[in-house]
């Protein structure tokens, strides 16, 4: 029952890691929260059921999905928030919930506001090692998260272009002054962070055979949890805050209470802001001049 | 680094034109070809109302060794932010090897030639000593010779050679300045803004910092410093502007303004004989 429930809370954690990492890039950018971050891979995990739906292969729906949802970061950061850069910290934000309704509301027209069944992408086969029951589907989802996370951080230790996102994300002003172009590194950020979000989304749509217009806001929570909770600013923090918050969820849904769930993780998020707001892994907030 | 190696004319002599011509528009226009740096009427405004740079005209010559001296708010840190593209003028011209930069974004700039190490440091605080030099030379293609540079500026300050695996901000204040120096240096400019090296380091090192900015000039660097320690500034650059409340109200070369009874009197702390209290109050 328990390692049961671990392997789920694994399994979910290593979802919301991935929609935790874009959110929490942009974060440490600009420190700005990007509310609309869920809705934006909610619409492309809905882009994607279209493709499957219309008979796409399934490669091609899940990348098409992820390319589209990366370009619709990209449009959202200009049109919506790259004009604001120079305002006050809120104004952003306050635009990031426009852009959150817009696209909610954009699905719902497109879509209808019903939950619809996703097609089942991986296997649902069940193996049996050593007396634990291990869904090759939970393997599955974990492995590609596991994959994209770990492709992220080797892209940003080892290119030059990775580079360029930690010094933007550091310092924007001094990146500019290494000539590093920071408006075009702040886009590939958006659309990286999008992207990302949607392969989460279409992994969640995945795992729980659902999709619905709700999931955006739900996953916006979830992200900015798992990076309160794992220490924002930091790649690894967002990675080990979401899986914290999968195990966590998976053992109060398991032990106590499925309804308690998202009680959970804003009663962690709670705590976390109340007393050690750095996060887990988190930096000192002191700097030293 | 064979630039570096290639020898330079000082031109000590060349007095400075805000003092003798203050509106010479013209007259520098002849000589644009001359100049490495040339503002010329520069504004500068934070808020769209009240001007930090009020017209401000300074040149720099190739190979020489400049800095900007002035109390709290005369104007010199905004100079160099204006220089090097983090701020825009509202007005006037800068020109730099006779093409104009102002309006240029400050990724630009730098590939033109102009490196800046600014006030406070900047450093990337989580990249380690390696990567913080490594950024610095982003806009470079030649990894061979960017090895060849590092090599030779960890020859320089040994010590970030102990500390290359390290995190910027585990470095003393000290470390920190020859780190930002040596990241700005990577790009290889032709023209090195410095702005305020020894701020906040203890008196024993602010002289190594200096010491350090000297060899770098004499290397073949172009260097214009911001610097409020006046009395040091002046004993190791060939020439300083002097600015208050936004313009420049004098010009010479180092040595002479040493000596300055006026300068004396307001920058250089070591007053013997104060007549009025409406002078500016000495920069520490």
């Amino acid at each position: 029952m328990l390692s049961q429930q671990l392997i789920n809370g694994l399994t979910v954690g290593s979802i919301y890691a991935l929609i935790a990492i874009g959110y929490g890039l942009a974060y440490s950018i600009l420190e700005m929260i990007n509310f609309a971050h869920g809705d934006t891979y909610m619409f492309g995990t809905f882009v994607c059921l279209t493709f499957l739906e219309n008979g796409m292969n399934p490669f091609l729906s899940v990348f098409l999905a992820i390319l589209i949802g990366g370009l619709l970061g990209v449009v959202i950061e200009r049109l919506a928030y790259r004009p604001l850069r120079a305002a006050s910290r809120i104004a952003p934000m306050i635009s990031a919930v426009g852009v959150a309704l817009v696209l909610r509301n954009g699905a719902q027209l497109i879509w209808g506001p019903a939950a619809y069944s996703f097609p089942p992408l991986l296997p649902r086969v069940v193996l049996f090692v050593f007396g634990l029951r291990l869904p090759v589907l939970q393997l599955y989802i974990f492995a590609i998260a596991a994959v994209l996370v770990l492709a992220i951080s080797v892209l940003l230790k080892r290119l030059r272009l990775g580079w360029a996102v930690r010094a933007v994300s550091q310092d924007l002003e001094a990146a500019r002054l290494m000539g590093i172009p920071v408006d075009r590194v702040i886009t590939l950020i958006y659309a990286l962070g999008a992207g990302l979000g949607v392969a989460g989304g279409i992994l969640y749509s995945t795992y729980y055979s659902t999709v619905f217009i709700g999931m955006g806001f739900s996953g916006t929570m979830k992200a900015f949890t798992a990076c309160i909770l794992g220490g924002i600013g930091n790649l690894y923090g967002a990675c080990l805050g979401g899986i914290v918050l999968g195990v966590a969820e998976s053992l109060t849904a398991g032990y106590v209470s499925s309804a308690y769930r998202d009680a959970i993780t804003f009663g962690l998020l709670i705590i976390m802001l109340v007393f050690r707001p750095s996060g887990i892994l988190g930096r000192k907030t002191s700097q030293k001049v | 680094m064979a630039r570096l190696l290639l020898g330079h004319r000082f031109a000590h002599s060349d007095k400075c034109s805000a003092q003798s011509q203050p509106k010479a528009a013209g007259w520098h226009s002849r000589t644009h070809g001359e100049k490495m740096l040339l503002l010329e009427n520069i504004v500068v405004s934070y808020d769209g109302h009240v001007n930090a740079l009020k017209g401000v005209t300074i040149s720099v010559e190739q190979g020489e060794f400049v800095s900007l001296l002035g109390g709290n708010g005369s104007g010199k840190s905004t100079t160099l932010r204006t220089i090097c593209g983090w701020l825009r003028p509202v007005s006037g011209t800068i020109h730099f090897e006779g093409h104009r930069i102002d309006g240029l974004a400050a990724e630009q700039i730098l590939r033109r030639g102009i490196a800046m190490v600014p006030e406070s440091r900047r450093l990337f605080p989580y990249m380690t000593v390696r990567e913080n030099l490594l950024i610095g030379a982003y806009a470079r293609r030649d990894s061979k010779t960017i090895r060849e540079d590092m090599e030779h500026l960890l020859l320089l300050f040994p010590v970030l050679r102990e500390r290359l695996n390290q995190p910027a901000l585990t470095m003393s204040g000290g470390e920190q300045q020859m780190l930002a120096t040596s990241r700005a240096l990577m790009s290889r400019p032709k023209l090195l803004l410095m702005d305020e090296p020894s701020m906040g380091l203890a008196p024993i090192l602010v002289k190594g910092v200096l010491e350090t900015a000297k060899q770098i000039n004499k290397e073949g660097t172009t260097i214009l410093m911001v610097e409020q320690n006046a009395n040091a500034a002046l004993r190791i650059t060939q020439r300083a502007y002097v600015l208050e409340n936004g313009t420049v109200t004098i010009c010479d070369n180092s040595a002479a303004l040493l000596k300055d009874e006026k300068m004396r009197a307001v920058y250089l702390g070591n007053v013997k004989k104060r007549s009025s209290r409406d002078a500016e109050p000495a920069a520490h």
